[in-house]
Parts: C-alpha cells; structure tokens; sequence
C-alpha cells in the first residue's frame, strides 16, 4: 500500500453520505482513495441509545456564524465526524420528482437543473438496490417512474393508524414512508427492531449509515481514511488551471499536504464553499471555481412545520422510525396551494418521538414548567401523535455563505458566515401546510391540536450545478466548470430542493460522478 | 446579528423570543485546556469526580447524593441551578442537574452533550451560564433585596414566572427566556431523559446501546 504522503489518485474531503459512496465506487475501480475528515473517528459502538449521548453525532467543530431572519439551524442539522450528517439522518428517502428539475423553466421562478429526471432515474434505482429502501411503490401514486422497492413497507403502529383516519376522511391518500431502513434483513445487515433511536445513530446497521454501507466497501477496495485533519485550501497549479491537492491541518496545527491527480469535496453545503473561497489565489482572485461569482449563493433549507396532538387512544409514539411511518405528498403540485404560497411539501407521518431533546416530546409545549410539564409529560408519552412537513424552499440568491472578515477558526482559516431567510412564497408554503396539518389532526379526533414555528430542515445549495458556466460552479456531474479535476459532491450542488429528504438524491448523484470520473479518468488526470 | 430562535414559537402555546447578538454577550474566552483534557478521557465512562486523589465514576444522582465539589462551576452558581431546575423539573436538583451540567461544561466542546451544542451560542458555553446567573442574582437583588437562594419559594417562582416572559427588571445578560429553554431541556435531559425517567413515564427504554452512564 502507498504511503499516505505519497501521491493518490483521489483526495476526498468528508466522509459523509456522498464522500463515502464516491469513494467506495472509486476505490473499487482500482483508484488509490484518501479521505480526510476533520472530525474523530465514529464506531457502531459510539451510537449509544440516548437522546443525550447522541448529541455527540451533531456538529462540534468551528463555529459557523448564523445571520439573517430565518436560522438554518447549523449544529442541529449538520453531523461531525465519520459519517457525518449521515450519521443521524432518519433515512428517508423520496425521491425528488421530474418537475423539481424544471423549476425556471415550468413557472419562471427559482432555477433549472442541468439533468433531468429520468437522468437520475436509473441512478436512484441502483443506489435503493445496493442499500435497500423499505416502502410500498403501487401505494406511492405520486411516486416518479422507478423500480419498485427492494423491501416491503416499515410496519404501522398505532399513532399512525390514528393519523391516517384525518387524512383519509379529508380524501388525501398516505402511503407507507420510503425508508432506507431494513424491513427485513438486507445485504448481510439486520432488520430494524423499529425502536425510534434513529437520530442518535443507528447501531445495528438497519439503517443505512455511511459507516454501515459504503465506508465498508471503500476500506476493502482500499481506501485510507484520515482523522482530525482539517483540509484548509485547495492546491492549485501555478496557471490556476489544474488542482494538485489540498493542504490539511491536524490538530497540533501542523500543516500537511496532499497530492492527488484529483480533487472532491464532499463536505457539507456550508463547508465545501467556505473551502472554495478561501483557497483564493492570483489566479482566481474570488475563490477557486468562482468565476461566476455563484459560489456560496442560493444556500437553501427546507421550512419545516411539526403538528401535535393529544389522542384518547394510547399512540405508541415512542415505536417505529423517528422518520415516520406514512407519507403524503398531495400537496406537490407547486402552484395549486394559494394564499401567494409556492412550491411542493410532503408529510412525514407519525415520527417516533422520545420524551427528552430538541424535537422531544417537552418541546412540543416548551411553555410549560413546573407541576403542570410533569402533567403533560405523564399524559402525553402516553397520547401524543406527531407529523412534520418539508416543504420547497426556493432558491434565493442573497441566501448565501461567505467568509468572516473578522473572525478565523484555530487553524487561521476564516469562519463561515451565512445569510438566510426563506422566500415569501416558502413560508406562504408552510403556513398551508400548517392549516392542512391541523386540518388533519382534528379530522382524525385529536382532542388537541397544535403545531410548530417554521424551522429549517436539511441544508442545500451553496455551490449549485447548472449548464452556463456563468451562472452555476459545476456541470451536472459535479465538475468544477472552471477547474476540471476538482469535483463537488452532496446537497450543496442542487439548484432546487424539492418537497423531500435529500439525501436519496445526493447519493443518486454520487453514483452518477463516480462513473462519470472513472468513465473519463483518463482525460481528468493528469 | 438578529436571530429568531428556532423551534420555541407554538400556536397559542409558546415562547416566542428575538435575541439579539447573544453570541456577542458570550465571546470571552476562557482557558482550561488541561481540565478540559483530563475530563474529556472520562467522559465515555459515568460522570468522572476526583475525591480524594482518586477518580470517581459516579452519576450525577450519586455525585449530588454524596455532596461532591464542582469541577468548573461555584457552589453558589450550582444552589441557583438546581433551585431554578427544580422550579422548572421538578425533581431536577435530585437527579444531579447541576453535577451533569458541571460535567459537560468542563469537557471539551465536541464532548459535551448539553442541548446548548446545538443553539449556535459559541463556546465555551460556561459563559452562557455563569451569565445568565449574574442576571439572575442582579434582578433578584433589584425586585426583592435578597439573593435568589434567599428567595421565598413564591417570590423565586415569581421571578421564573417573569423570566419565560421577558427580561425581568435588572436583567443584563443572555435573553431570560432562551436561559430559561436551555434551562428547561437540561433539566428535562436529567428527569426524563434518563433509563429511570423513561421508567418514571412509563415509557419502555429499548437502547440497543445503554449509555454508559445513567444520564
């Protein structure tokens, strides 16, 4: 084997969802794969069952100065260490539909993907079949064309039960909720217990993690991955038109360097343009892959709204995925909601929710203290049902990460400073959503009802695709328009972000650089 | 800066609270890096006490239960968290909240496994909280002329009262009602977030992995 400081083929910065399925598709294709991580190195044994102790796969490295009217929630969302975010996802997995890449072009708001649906389609239908998605693709009637599902659906408990009787008496259809969860034994890895400990880091390997799929098959195929090593800057050749490497910091602040024939950054939607911007040089005077000017814009999320409510009936809500069990997306069409709302939601229907922790059930009443929390704590782990929507939220320019000018990380690298506030329209959105909700819950005989503020869900965009050069930072597959051997993975290359998770779709793109890369080695490297 | 806090406005039902350039109010940095070390290599075993010269391994129940010193925080800011807790959880104080948050604001800041990890307050976040309880002990002092250990139980649930609905007279530090919800889920992590506070709900554990320790 190579020596670490030797020349690699590939360098991957991250190693979450897209980083890890790249550099399992890579190294298997004989490419020398070296994967830097800033954060410790993670086990199926540090996934302890505690809402407590699960705090620890939530961001916990520099800090990411928040602005704007609308807070994206950075260390909620974000993961650090191996796996990354991946790492606490509740791995459901729709896919985005044809008329999420079409945006522009059908209603002349937000932006066009370079790919279309049925481009990514066959890409999809791979990655559900190496890592096994659970869901019942005839109940799906919104449900883009695509192979059905490898499993059968995620069993129903009762707070599901009782929360489709709402939909059901207002003709809106549910499904079973697509679930990159193991209904049965799947791929040498066992089936859920349906337990709710999701979001702390699925130990069992149920749940398809980077370090329970595609980590595994990139360490056999030969991949190395590096810890604690801060990547800094980009390294680019003295004519700016090629990437050497990248220079990492590990935590004695020592400085290293890597060279590799090529580059991907696979960090999270905030991170990978920070890193872009401040590899600036001579040459690329605005950051690397900069020259549109688009890098760190049209940074998105999408505005969430939870629904309550207390149930005569016991819920169960403590059992099944803390994803959901059922799902509904009648309210996809972008432009049928009114009230000056636009764009697609779904409902992710009867999450498993555990008494302590942010989305906890004491959260749900963050009002309420003393004897009367300890009342509606006794009563409603007993009663309480729950369902959230992801709703679009569009791209919007000015929402973007830039680079403090005040404030650097320990390793003298300028902090990422973001601006966010979600489009008029996005939260016209999620107000329907909310009516719909409440709607729902009275209709299905909750004897309470309430709901959330608007938060922020998943993070996407930053460093967007798109055909023009001079509006996007990558071609379609992930191709740094202006550097040909850097490469982007993950979320922060979608120019929209749909009603849905992301994160079936940022593997969908992974596989889809990956062939592209070893399709073309031979022009990319040098 | 501006944030809206997400997650604490409810329909008819919340906190609904601007804060302004808290991160600001919390910028002094403080040095204890070979505490923070130390306590860092205990953190995946229980709660780690030294008594004695000799490393302890007890819960935060136990270390409350046993009357042990505090590694970062003063026995006077420990009283006044675990009163205000109580008042908030009841039962709190008996569960060692102010052991539990005395060890994680002494680890390092990827250790640490507060809700406050995820509210974008900058580290280190002991300065949240020794903040937030001068604020405390200033508006207690300013509306009744006496320490908040000193407050009668009516006058102390008065001033939480004031605090989930603004800034109580005096008050000078981090937002009281954002203190008053990081507060809250500390609280809400030692009594029902615990193996024994499932028990207590009646809500069966399931942990296919059981925490080390009992918080």
């Amino acid at each position: 084997m190579k020596k670490l400081d030797e020349k690699v083929d590939v360098v991957i910065v991250g190693t979450g969802a897209a980083a890890s399925t790249m550099a399992a598709l890579l190294a298997e294709s004989g490419k020398y794969v070296l994967m830097l991580e800033a954060g410790m190195e993670r086990k199926t044994s540090d996934m302890v069952s505690s809402q407590i102790w699960g705090r620890r796969m939530k961001w916990g490295g520099e800090p990411v100065i928040d602005k704007g009217a609308d807070s994206i929630a950075y260390n909620f969302n974000m993961g650090w260490g191996t796996g990354g975010s991946a790492m606490h996802h509740y791995a459901v997995w729709p896919r985005l539909h044809p008329e999420d890449f079409t945006l522009a072009r059908d209603h002349n708001m937000g932006l066009d993907w370079p790919l279309r649906y049925d481009d990514l389609r066959p890409y999809y239908d791979l990655v559900q079949e190496e890592v096994g998605v659970s869901g019942d693709a005839s109940a799906e009637r919104w449900r883009p064309k695509g192979a059905p599902y490898p499993m059968e659906p995620v069993p129903v408990f009762s707070q599901a039960r009782l929360i489709a009787k709402g939909f059901e008496k207002l003709e809106l259809s549910t499904s079973a909720l697509p679930l990159a969860i193991n209904a049965q034994a799947y791929q040498g890895r066992p089936g859920c217990l349906w337990d709710g400990w999701c979001d702390t880091g699925c130990p069992t390997g149920a749940l398809a993690n980077p370090i329970t799929v595609y980590l595994p098959r990139a360490q056999k195929a030969g991949a190395v991955i590096r810890h604690r090593a801060t990547v800094t800057r980009v390294l680019t050749d003295r004519k700016g038109e090629r990437a050497l490497g990248v220079e990492y910091a590990l935590e004695n602040r020592n400085r290293k360097q890597q060279l590799a024939e090529l580059v991907i950054l696979a960090a999270n939607p905030v991170q990978n343009p920070r890193l872009l911007l401040a590899s600036k040089t001579e040459q690329h005077p605005q950051g690397l892959a900069n020259s549109s000017g688009r890098v760190g814009e049209y940074l998105m999320s999408h505005p969430t709204v939870s629904i309550y409510g207390l149930f005569n009936e016991e819920t169960q809500c403590h059992y099944g995925a803390t994803g959901g069990q059922l799902l509904c997306q009648d309210g996809y069409q972008k432009d049928q909601h009114g009230n000056q709302a636009f764009g697609s939601y779904q409902w992710m229907i009867a999450q498993a929710v555990k008494p302590n922790d942010l989305l906890g059930i004491v959260n749900s009443r963050a009002d309420l203290y003393g004897a009367k929390l300890n009342e509606f704590m006794q009563h409603a782990t007993k009663h309480f049902a729950t369902m959230a929507a992801v709703c679009e939220g569009l791209p919007v320019r000015e929402n973007r990460v830039r680079l403090s000018a005040e404030n650097r990380d320990r390793f003298g690298m300028p902090l990422a400073e973001i601006t966010h506030a979600f489009a008029p329209a996005s939260l016209a959105l999620a107000g329907q959503a909310r009516l719909q909700g409440e709607a729902v819950f009275r209709a299905a005989g909750a004897r309470e009802v309430w709901s959330s503020a608007v938060n922020a869900m998943h993070l996407m965009g930053g460093t967007i695709m798109g055909e023009s050069p001079a509006s996007s930072v990558t071609n379609e597959y992930g191709q740094t328009h202006d550097i040909a051997n850097l490469f982007l993975a993950g979320a922060g290359l979608f120019p929209t972000s749909g009603g849905v998770n992301p994160t079936f779709t940022l593997h969908a793109l992974a596989q889809r650089s990956a062939e592209y890369i070893v399709k073309n080695w031979s022009d990319l490297a040098a | 800066m501006t944030h809206y806090f997400p997650g604490l406005s409810h329909d008819g039902y919340g906190l609904d609270f601007l804060f302004e350039d808290i991160v600001s109010v919390l910028n002094s940095k403080t040095a204890e890096t070979s505490r923070r070390e130390f306590l860092r290599t205990g953190a995946f075993g229980a709660l780690s006490f030294i008594v004695g010269g000799k490393i302890l391994c007890l819960t935060p129940a136990q270390a409350k239960a046993q009357n042990l010193s505090y590694q970062c925080l003063t026995w006077e800011q420990a009283k006044a968290l675990d009163r205000l807790g109580n008042l908030i959880v009841p039962g709190a104080s008996e569960c060692g909240l102010s052991h539990f948050l005395d060890h994680h604001l002494s680890a390092a800041t990827e250790d640490c496994m507060l809700t406050i990890r995820y509210l974008g307050v900058e580290a280190p976040y002991k300065n949240f909280y020794t903040q937030s309880l001068a604020a405390l002990e200033t508006s207690s002092q300013m509306q009744y002329e006496k320490a908040f250990s000193h407050l009668t139980l009516s006058q102390a649930g008065g001033l939480l009262d004031d605090m989930v609905e603004g800034n109580p007279p005096g008050w000078q530090g981090p937002p009281a009602p954002f203190f008053f919800f990081v507060l809250r889920n500390d609280a809400c992590d030692v009594v029902y977030g615990t193996e024994q506070g499932f028990a207590r709900l009646g809500v069966p554990y399931m942990g296919h992995i059981r925490p080390p320790s009992p918080w």
